[in-house]
């Protein structure tokens, strides 16, 4: 049943959600929730059937209703993680290592939901009915049930450490997404995303920040980390869909969606392989993150890594394939002991738990090393 | 020479305005203060609907009222009372003949109802396959009951298949005028939007020409258009058939070459309506 008609109905329900998850802190509260477009960078669709057409300002503008629809389909995606996330993340708020990281996390869900607004206003002024009847689901579907449209979305962040390898790695991904879109072919879209990454530089610099800081520290064990890494890893992998994907192919062919390097780069893209190209770029900007926390780890062989693709994968060419951290193929009954041993358990998180009273398991911000 | 003097004399007067943009012909219903339809107007609209089908260059058509307050408030009154009975005979004969055009024209017809749509102004709107409504411009019904007569312009038959028997029946016997939002939920509008008239206007326009060449293979869209209208007049059987010999002469279109082909290439189709 459609309950939302307006955008300021749909403001009524967005309390009413924020209600439900227990966000009481004033600072979640008196968060100027606005929607905001940034100046707009190209006036013409960048790639495409339709490169060189006016941009669209609005879904009437867009020639055909398979195109309407997946653009539709993208911003319900975008905005279904964006109230995901605060979902995931929001019983942290009780148990902040510092001040400083209570701040943090509230402005990440702060402007993570101010992204959810973002998504929930086109979806509610461009897309009528049937966007508004979306813009309502995205706040009634949710994470703990596991509901949330994409699998990262619907995993547990149980502490700080969980909540920092998900800002490094799953943010991280969500600016790929946004820059991604960035470059769309309907205006309001492209325009939403400017300031959208502008605020998620900040997540990702608190996931790498709080990353360096508990390396730094010493106390939880490089291997720890690691079974924190290759849980969120493959799902950030999963995020940027199948291999040899027909829908990427189309979002590129319909000027919607358009690689991460569109704009630099020169090369004609390789249509039958955007996820993969987007894919293996964010690899190597994680790998270089890596690097750098591997930096502060003593001994060589504890050094942290990020897991090949293959492994733990749930869409594309090696989903539910057996394959070791390391990319090698394991025999399949092996495979859930093996799984067992490399993400994090029932002990590791109840390590965390009591780690995390302990002072000094995570460096305070003033000994920060380099940042993100 | 003297019936080609009288049709001129009576046809003298523009009463409907025909324009086509991009593939788009538009008639517009141009008597003010309500648009209201004599016999005159009527043969402008029928003139209008021949001009569209045989011009290759349209592809869909578009009606509405000039102006902004009505699309339509239906026949006029003041004619109705001056002629004879046997006149108002032909004249509703000869409307079913020109609204029946519009059905059988194998493009796609939408009304904009860009302002107050009642009696025989809904008739008309009903003979479009579409309808899109400015909201709160003004009302929708068939109030003729309560000038002792019936909506007689297919509208006893058009609105039933539209909304339903009883709805329908309600509807004309209470000789109810209600919102365009109450028409959608009846389903007797499809589309209730927003805006200045102007740009509810541009938005109207933009809707109509997602309907041609290059976007939609125009021709399919005619011959989907002909295979309702005509199949939910005949039994069932015989439908199917009208929409196998659609479907094979598509077959054979260009536009289905192209639009599988392209499909299969992960390209945009471009169609030509051929």
């Amino acid at each position: 049943m459609i309950r939302v008609h307006t955008f300021d109905e749909w403001t009524d329900l967005f309390r009413s959600w924020q209600n439900d998850l227990g966000l009481e802190a004033r600072e979640l509260r008196e968060f100027k929730f606005e929607v905001k477009f940034g100046e707009p960078e190209a006036e013409y669709i960048e790639f495409g059937h339709f490169k060189g057409q006016r941009k669209w300002p609005t879904v009437m503008h867009i020639p055909d209703q398979r195109i309407r629809d997946t653009l539709q389909n993208l911003i319900v995606y975008q905005g279904d993680t964006e109230f995901a996330s605060v979902e995931q993340q929001r019983n942290l708020l009780h148990n902040a290592p510092s001040d400083y990281d209570l701040l943090s996390i509230m402005r990440v869900m702060a402007e993570e939901m101010r992204h959810g607004w973002q998504m929930s206003f086109l979806l509610v002024d461009y897309f009528g009915d049937e966007g508004k009847r979306e813009a309502q689901k995205l706040l009634e579907r949710r994470a703990e049930e596991g509901k949330r449209l994409l699998g990262s979305f619907n995993e547990r962040v149980d502490n700080w450490l969980d909540f920092f390898t998900y800002t490094q790695f799953i943010d991280r991904d969500g600016k790929f997404q946004l820059k991604m879109l960035s470059t769309s072919g309907f205006h309001p879209l492209a325009r939403s995303m400017g300031p959208m990454l502008k605020e998620e530089s900040y997540h990702l610099g608190t996931g790498n920040n709080g990353l360096l800081r508990i390396v730094k520290a010493g106390l939880v064990p490089p291997e720890v980390i690691q079974r924190f890494f290759n849980k969120w890893v493959p799902t950030a992998f999963d995020l940027f869909g199948t291999d040899n994907s027909s829908s990427a192919q189309w979002c590129y062919e319909w000027g919607l969606k358009g690689r991460f390097d569109e704009r630099d780069n020169p090369r004609d893209a390789d249509r039958g392989r955007l996820n993969e190209a987007s894919r293996a770029l964010y690899r190597d900007e994680i790998c270089r993150l890596v690097d750098r926390l591997n930096q502060l780890i003593p001994e060589r062989e504890r050094w942290l890594k990020v897991p090949a693709l293959p492994f733990n994968r749930r869409i594309g060419q090696w989903a539910r394939q057996c394959f070791t951290v390391d990319g090698e193929p394991l025999a399949a009954d092996r495979y859930p002991a093996y799984l067992a041993s490399v993400l994090p358990g029932p002990a590791d998180y109840q390590a965390l738990r009591d780690l995390c009273k302990e002072p000094g398991w995570i460096a305070p911000k003033k000994q920060d090393g380099p940042d993100a | 020479m003297t019936a080609t003097m009288e049709r001129e004399t009576k046809t003298a007067k523009r009463l409907v305005d025909y324009s086509t943009h991009d593939g788009v012909a538009v008639v517009a219903l141009n008597d003010p203060p309500a648009n209201t339809y004599t016999y005159e107007m009527m043969l402008q609209i029928d003139e209008a609907v021949r001009d569209a089908r045989m011009d290759d260059s349209v592809y869909v058509i578009v009606l509405r009222g000039a102006g902004e307050k009505f699309f339509s408030a239906g026949a006029n009154i003041a004619m109705l009372n001056s002629v004879t009975p046997q006149f108002k005979y032909y004249f509703c004969l000869h409307a079913n003949e020109t609204l029946n055009r519009l059905e059988h024209t194998p493009k796609l017809v939408i009304a904009a109802l860009n302002g107050h749509t009642v009696g025989g102004g809904l008739e008309i709107a009903m003979a479009a396959d579409l309808r899109i409504a400015r909201r709160e411009a003004g009302k929708i019904g068939l109030p003729e009951v309560n000038l002792g007569v019936l909506p007689g312009t297919g509208g006893t038959q058009r609105l039933s298949r539209l909304v339903g028997k009883s709805r329908a029946i309600e509807m004309m016997v209470l000789g109810q005028t209600f919102s365009f939002d109450k028409a959608q939920e009846m389903g007797l509008v499809n589309e209730v939007w927003d805006g200045k008239p102007d740009e509810w206007w541009e938005r109207v326009m933009l809707y109509a020409r997602q309907f041609c060449p290059p976007n939609k293979a125009s021709k399919a869209v005619g011959s989907i258009k002909r295979a309702v209208c005509s199949g939910l007049e005949v039994p069932f059987e015989s439908a199917l058939a009208i929409e196998r010999e659609l479907q094979q002469l598509l077959f054979q279109s260009q536009d289905a070459k192209e639009g599988i082909g392209a499909y299969v290439e992960k390209r945009v189709a471009a169609f030509k309506g051929k």
